[in-house]
């Protein structure tokens, strides 16, 4: 509640600010569109990907050790024609050792376990193959790239141009998840640890 | 607006392997080799052992009565060294009339005329003496063993190791093949009355 | 201002977040959980089941041969008491003349024919667990979420379904914690009909399969 009256007192303050000194007065627009399509974005197997009980015996002692490589698909479905940027939000930022790779958590609140890397193939838009694309910011510099970092927009483009998020109803692609965790000799693996990787892929439209 | 949250469902597993990790898993081979080197039984004489005619007169009554040891030679020749096996298979199965041994058919009247003891002599593999070995239970255990009984496997050993058939390409097993007819008290020999032992050697996997 | 118009205003300036509309998100999570816990599997005679050179003459040519029973000791090793179940990963997929998850296959003949299929197969009535007088076997086809009622029949090992033991007959709790386990394990092989192999060169059976312990 408290949420909405801020809002409103904002617009209230607005809504009555004086127009008596052309000078001193700025404008501040407020603008969007509402579009009346939208798009679902859903990931195969609830978006889980589990490897279950590892025994710490298992992990590499001196060169960390890579899981195995898992694929889920990620679908995205639009009522209508739509150009749309998923954004990719690490929720355990800060527990990755890489920038360009998503966390799997911290043991004990202290140390970081590794990361998952996530990277995009065999994207299909309306029954036709298109190629991931990814961009910073979701508005500008997209660009054909495999690897999709937190933080990163990703969308599809046509393959004769991969600079332009292109109108799509109906996609899927494969996104393969590469878990690493880090050389087991500098981890507290004396109780058991919880991989514990977190993303959320946030629909936008362009 | 409609707020398109895709569901998060309970765990759901992909893939059910888990990853090639070293300690917690041992391996498990199984090997072998198919050849084609066949090996050839036969039998010196053709294999028939003739007793002719003989007279009624001759037999015992109350008891049965030995007419008779031939000794025969049952070759075994390979193309190529290995280990072999023979079953010996008594197809006048059900009349002998010891049923430790080999048959000799039925009489008119349907009585057992009689039966037939193979006894090993000796065996020479590949120029060398060698033992008769038995398995009673396909080819599972074997023992040095004089006599040869109904449906059992037969094979060369070593004479340091009679626990398994030895690699050889040609053997020869000497047999004294003994015929007795039963107590002819029990017998209807009003007209002539053939006899007919008939014992196949079938090479055999074991 | 009509209503209509502040009410949009207010959707806007509460809901933003920079970036992203809230509304339409999909959740990625990877999970597990590394474990302490460590159980070393070993099979006798380094896991290896030879059955020598078989002349072709003696196997049958239009039916199926199956070859003579090879057993192994099957010993499992953990730091602690654990609970776990055991899945075999074929290392020919693909070869066994029969498609199952409990067939393994012995690779091919030099004309890409299967050359025939081997099983392991685990006796609870010949397995012994810590101090146990007796053992039972339960299996999982869910990936250890539900588990069939324990029995002491010999089951065959799986691809893909999970064999774990318990001390209690008819019980569908699944495994219990074990910290040894010793089993006599057996491996079945059959051969195809000669018919549809190519015997005129040595045809070499190569199984090769994983046994893995899967931590539950």
């Amino acid at each position: 509640m408290k949420k909405y009256f801020a809002a409103l007192t904002a617009t209230a303050l607005i809504g009555l600010a004086p127009h008596t000194l052309a000078a001193s007065s700025t404008d501040l627009s407020v603008t969007g569109s509402i579009i009346p399509s939208a798009c679902l974005p859903t990931l195969s197997e609830g978006g889980v990907v589990e490897y279950g009980k590892i025994s710490s015996k298992d992990l590499n002692q001196t060169t960390g050790t890579y899981l195995e490589k898992r694929t889920v698909i990620l679908s995205v479905k639009c009522d209508a024609p739509q150009r749309f940027a998923l954004k990719g939000v690490d929720n355990r930022l800060g527990s990755s050792n890489l920038a360009s790779a998503f966390g799997l958590g911290k043991i004990n609140g202290s140390q970081n376990l590794g990361h998952f890397m996530v990277s995009m193939f065999n994207a299909v838009a309306d029954g036709v193959s298109v190629l991931p694309i990814k961009s910073k910011d979701g508005q500008t510099g997209w660009e054909g790239h495999v690897f999709w970092m937190p933080g990163d927009y990703a969308s599809v483009a046509d393959r004769s141009d991969t600079s332009q998020p292109i109108l799509v109803q109906d996609v899927a692609m494969e996104l393969d998840i590469a878990p690493f965790i880090l050389r087991a000799d500098g981890l507290d693996l004396t109780n058991e640890v919880q991989i514990d990787g977190s993303a959320t892929l946030e629909m936008n439209y362009l | 607006m409609k707020h398109c949250l895709a569901a998060l469902t309970a765990t759901a597993l992909i893939g059910l392997a888990p990853s090639a990790l070293a300690a917690s898993s041992t391996d498990l081979s199984v090997t072998g080799a198919i050849t084609p080197a066949a090996c050839t039984p036969s039998l010196s004489d053709g294999g028939v052992i003739d007793h002719g005619k003989i007279s009624k007169k001759d037999l015992n009554a109350a008891t049965y009565t030995n007419i008779g040891v031939h000794t025969i030679r049952l070759s075994v020749s390979c193309e190529a060294p290995g280990t072999f096996a023979l079953r010996s298979i008594d197809n006048r199965a059900g009349t002998p009339s010891n049923r430790d041994w080999y048959g000799l058919g039925n009489t008119p009247a349907n009585e057992k005329i009689g039966f037939v003891i193979p006894m090993m002599k000796g065996v020479v593999a590949d120029g060398q003496p060698a033992r008769t070995i038995i398995s009673w239970d396909n080819g599972a255990s074997w023992g040095a063993h004089h006599h040869l009984r109904p449906n059992i496997l037969i094979a060369a050993g070593s004479p340091s190791d009679t626990t398994t058939p030895m690699i050889a390409q040609d053997v020869a097993f000497e047999i004294d093949v003994s015929t007795h007819i039963a107590a002819t008290d029990g017998l209807t020999l009003n007209d002539v009355v053939s006899f007919d032992g008939s014992v196949t050697f079938d090479m055999t996997y074991f | 201002m009509n209503t209509h118009f502040a009410l949009l205003v207010l959707t806007l300036l509460a809901g933003a977040t920079p970036g992203a509309h809230a509304a339409s998100t999909v959740d990625l999570t990877v999970k597990g959980r590394i474990t302490p816990i460590a159980c070393t599997p070993a099979l006798s005679n380094n896991g290896l089941v030879d059955y020598g050179k078989i002349s072709y003459k003696s196997l049958s040519v239009d039916k199926r041969t199956q070859l003579h029973d090879k057993h192994l000791d099957f010993t499992l090793q953990c730091n602690g008491p654990a609970r776990f179940a055991l899945v075999m990963r074929d290392n020919r997929d693909g070869s066994a003349i029969v498609n199952s998850e409990i067939y393994y296959g012995l690779n091919h003949d030099s004309r890409g024919n299967k050359i025939g299929l081997y099983s392991l197969n685990f006796d609870p009535t010949q397995t012994v667990v810590d101090d146990l007088s007796q053992v039972f076997r339960t299996d999982s086809t869910t990936g250890g979420v539900a588990w069939s009622s324990s029995n002491s029949r010999p089951i065959p090992i799986g691809a893909r379904s999970y064999l774990g033991f318990t001390d209690i007959a008819g019980s569908n709790a699944g495994p219990i914690f074990i910290q040894h386990l010793t089993s006599r394990v057996t491996v079945e092989t059959v051969i195809a009909p000669t018919s549809e192999l190519d015997v005129s060169t040595d045809i070499q059976l190569d199984g090769s399969a994983t046994l893995d312990v899967v931590y539950l």
